[in-house]
């Protein structure tokens, strides 16, 4: 599914790099689940990544 | 601000991707890496009855189907070797953020053989996303 939702990315015609660096932030889905469903606990590095992960999807609007 | 069309399937990546980590470790708790990727070739198959192309599969241009087919060859590639990372006792937490890493190689080699021009908010884009995948790899 995701593989797909890739190749479909690819067809609208965006920039592949920008595809790319963006979809590869899918361990922000794993770190999230860690947490919710784990019940492990954010790092100030994790919280920091995820600053970033957010000033990322921002900056890839524009 | 405008969001890209290609947000939306990248969202769905992004979730896809980041649950298929925590089930592939979990496969291979008891599956070698070479039999968890059988499994999840099977997988790919049990999508297709809903998502088959419309159009035929085989009209394309020969440099079309090799394009495709080594992008599968290496998707397979890394998946064994991600399986395989697992297997070894890699923890998720660390070998899935590390390996998602690989777009540092996709950036270098898009400009070189797309010719790609990006942005410069795209490229701090790009850098974020890398900075963030590192962090949250720690």
């Amino acid at each position: 599914m995701g593989g797909l939702a890739f190749f479909a990315a690819c067809r609208t015609g965006g920039n592949t790099s920008a595809i790319v660096a963006a979809t590869a932030m899918y361990p922000l889905i794993t770190v999230v689940l860690a947490v919710l469903v784990l019940r492990e606990k954010l790092t100030r590095l994790h919280v920091l990544g995820l600053v970033f992960a957010a000033a990322a999807f921002v900056l890839f609007s524009f | 601000m405008s969001i890209p069309i290609w947000f939306g399937p990248a969202i769905v990546v992004l979730v896809c991707w980041g649950i298929a980590g925590l089930f592939q470790k979990l496969s291979t708790n008891h599956l070698s890496a070479e039999t968890a990727l059988v499994w999840l070739l099977v997988g790919f198959f049990l999508l297709d009855p809903w998502l088959y192309p419309q159009e035929s599969i085989l009209i394309y241009s020969r440099r079309s189907l090799v394009y495709a087919l080594l992008s599968s060859f290496l998707n397979a590639l890394g998946g064994w070797a991600l399986l395989a990372a697992m297997k070894h006792g890699g923890k998720a937490s660390i070998v899935v953020p590390f390996t998602a890493l690989y777009p540092l190689v996709t950036v270098s080699l898009a400009p070189l053989l797309l010719h790609e021009a990006i942005t410069l908010s795209q490229g701090a884009g790009v850098v974020c996303a890398l900075i963030a995948v590192v962090l949250l790899s720690t």
